[in-house]
């Protein structure tokens, strides 16, 4: 049986004076597992992505990450935390204008001694990663000039790297095309099997459900989420 | 330390901004430093226009005026002093030398001293500096002339020149001492004193071109003095104007001003040069102090400058932070990269500011000790300037924080959401 890695159990969070916006009593992924996470605009998914990598802090329930409770961690821990054991792609402008594409791919290997550690030769990782996803004749080149199917291809490389154990990928492939997207989403899977991580792929786009072995959707998960606006 | 090379290399993505800043903190040191080398070179400069001198005796009216017109040979004496009474302080057993003046002639705007060997022997500038020759030497007969340097640079005479002085001290004289003309012989070593603007003369000449005047008026054509006739040994020295005098130990000066001032048989005025020196310089220093608060601003809109282009920065770098905090970048991680930020814009800025006052100093030093006889040495930094940089720093890592704490709420505020 595989291992639990993200656990949220009786999880509350509302900001300041506003009503709950996220009730999830039981969440659970598994390790290797690819979830298609779906989430209509309006359902609290920029939340509970805050929540997962810890940025923001639950007011009642426990969020568990490989075995470890946010809730025993303070502030600074929680972000080193997050930067060993989260790889993150956003839906666009993912890379750091001012590094060359090797810089930021390396980046997470200079922030988290951890992901370092678990990277071996940076170099080679660095350039075995931009093989398989593509973008090798583009790794010292500054990343202003990419198309923006080449700046994701970057980040999934720069999320890959030192092997996180949980990718959480926030509509990673909304600004590609169809074509784009799917080769993106095969090279993601790989990549991902290959470093034994797990995939939390966030999006509201349904059409990418098929290509998923798991789907689980906010709408039904979260029980603060507002029907009328979440559909 | 990648946080540190994350910080410089977001400089050097901004580049524009980043020389411009750092030019202008550059600009502002320099400025700031090189204003005040110059306000202490001044300063040292007035305070040793004259030194080694214990008292300077003239007969009685105001202090600043008695200075002025020995000293830096501004305006001039109400009365004279009686070359008797010269003799008898000189004699005086505490006193080690005199140098007497005599003042009230000029030639072409230029103020004419008559004085005695003493005055070659020891007068003192600048701490230590002794009166040198750059060409010739003292003058030996009634009328000989020896030139200070400005004056020999700005009327071009050379040894042996014949020189005519006029009858007192304003540009334009109307009476001329045509009678009995001068020869130039020497010429004084620069001393960015006063000293360079007069002429000197003897006791003795000063005398001559007065002896046949009558009731202030020049001696009818041919009823004058042939100065053939007259020699160092046949003119008696009636009067002077003040005399400089060194003690022989400094403990005696307070007494001898006294009796000095208590002199019985004329009304006589003793100052201490440093006291008088002191007291004219508190009395101009309100410019100095101008200079101080311009200064200052300068670097406070300096600063400013940098505090704006950081700030400015801020908005378009928000989903850079947001990207650094996605990869485990804490939000105090964020304030610290805006504060190195700061910290080597001033630091360049300040390093560059130091060069460029040395570069400026170095090839404005002659012209202002020239122009302005403002001597400004090239030295290491002071601790007094280091203190100025250091204070300097501090400022803008005080002014840093208002960016740095912005883009730490901003932080916290976005997390991990992309705003574009």
């Amino acid at each position: 049986m595989s291992q639990v890695v993200l656990k949220l159990n009786d999880v509350k969070f509302s900001y300041r004076n506003s009503p709950v916006l996220i009730d999830i009593p039981n969440f659970e992924v598994k390790q290797g597992q690819r979830l298609f996470l779906y989430g209509p605009s309006g359902c609290g998914k920029t939340t509970l992505l805050g929540l997962i990598s810890g940025i923001l802090e639950a007011d009642s329930g426990e969020i568990q990450v490989l075995n470890s409770s946010y809730s025993n961690m303070r502030g600074r821990s929680r972000d080193a935390f997050r930067g060993d054991t989260l790889g993150y792609i956003f839906q666009m402008f993912n890379l750091i204008p001012y590094l060359s594409v090797r810089e930021n791919i390396a980046l997470p290997c200079r922030i988290s001694s951890k992901r370092r550690e678990r990277t071996g030769n940076l170099d080679e990782s660095i350039e075995a990663l931009a093989r398989r996803l593509g973008i090798s004749e583009l790794l010292d080149r500054l990343v202003t000039g990419l198309s923006v199917g080449q700046q994701q291809r970057v980040a999934a490389a720069r999320a890959l790297i030192g092997n996180p154990a949980i990718i959480i990928a926030d509509e990673p492939t909304s600004a590609l095309d169809w074509d784009h997207r799917e080769k993106f989403l095969d090279l993601l899977f790989e990549e991902v099997e290959r470093s034994s991580g797990t995939l939390i792929f966030v999006s509201h786009d349904q059409s990418l459900k098929p290509m998923f072995p798991e789907i689980v959707s906010l709408v039904d998960l979260n029980k603060a989420s507002r029907k009328e606006s979440c559909t | 330390m990648y946080v540190v090379s994350l910080a410089l290399k977001s400089l050097w993505n901004r580049r524009l901004a980043t020389v411009l800043t750092v030019v202008s903190i550059a600009f502002s040191v320099s400025l700031f430093l090189g204003i005040e080398r110059i306000r202490i070179g001044a300063h040292e400069g007035f305070a040793h226009t004259i030194s080694k001198t214990d008292l300077i005796v003239g007969a009685k009216g105001g202090t600043v005026q008695l200075l002025l017109y020995t000293v830096f040979r501004i305006g001039s004496a109400t009365d004279n002093m009686s070359y008797e009474s010269f003799e008898e302080f000189s004699q005086h057993p505490d006193v080690a030398w005199t140098i007497p003046y005599s003042l009230g002639d000029s030639h072409r705007g230029f103020r004419v001293v008559g004085t005695n060997t003493n005055f070659y022997k020891y007068y003192q500038y600048l701490r230590d500096r002794h009166i040198q020759f750059e060409k010739g030497n003292e003058p030996q007969g009634v009328f000989d002339v020896v030139m200070g340097s400005a004056v020999a640079e700005k009327l071009g005479y050379k040894l042996g020149d014949p020189v005519v002085l006029s009858h007192g001290v304003s540009d334009v004289s109307f009476q001329e001492h045509g009678d009995k003309p001068f020869k130039v012989v020497g010429v004084l070593k620069r001393t960015a004193t006063p000293i360079d603007r007069s002429l000197y003369i003897t006791l003795e000449g000063m005398e001559a071109i007065h002896m046949d005047w009558v009731d202030g008026a020049p001696p009818l054509e041919g009823q004058g003095v042939d100065p053939k006739d007259l020699s160092a040994d046949n003119i008696k020295v009636e009067q002077i104007t003040a005399f400089l005098l060194g003690t022989k130990s400094r403990i005696s000066v307070l007494q001898l001003q006294r009796d000095i001032n208590d002199y019985e048989f004329e009304p006589l005025m003793a100052i201490i040069p440093g006291v008088v020196l002191g007291e004219l310089w508190d009395g101009i220093s309100y410019a100095e102090n101008g200079l101080r608060v311009v200064s200052f601003f300068v670097i406070v809109v300096g600063l400013l400058g940098m505090l704006v282009a950081i700030y400015n920065s801020l908005s378009e770098r928000r989903r850079e932070m947001a990207i650094l905090r996605s990869l485990g970048v804490g939000a105090s991680v964020v304030f610290r990269l805006m504060l190195y930020e700061s910290m080597f814009l001033t630091g360049i800025g300040a390093l560059l500011g130091i060069v460029l006052m040395y570069i400026v100093l170095l090839v404005s030093q002659p012209l202002m000790e020239e122009s302005f006889g403002i001597f400004v040495p090239i030295e290491g930094l002071s601790l007094q300037e280091g203190l100025y940089l250091a204070a300097i720093f501090g400022f803008s890592m005080l002014l840093a924080v208002v960016p740095a704490v912005r883009a730490y709420r901003n932080t916290l505020y976005d997390g991990l959401t992309i705003r574009t």
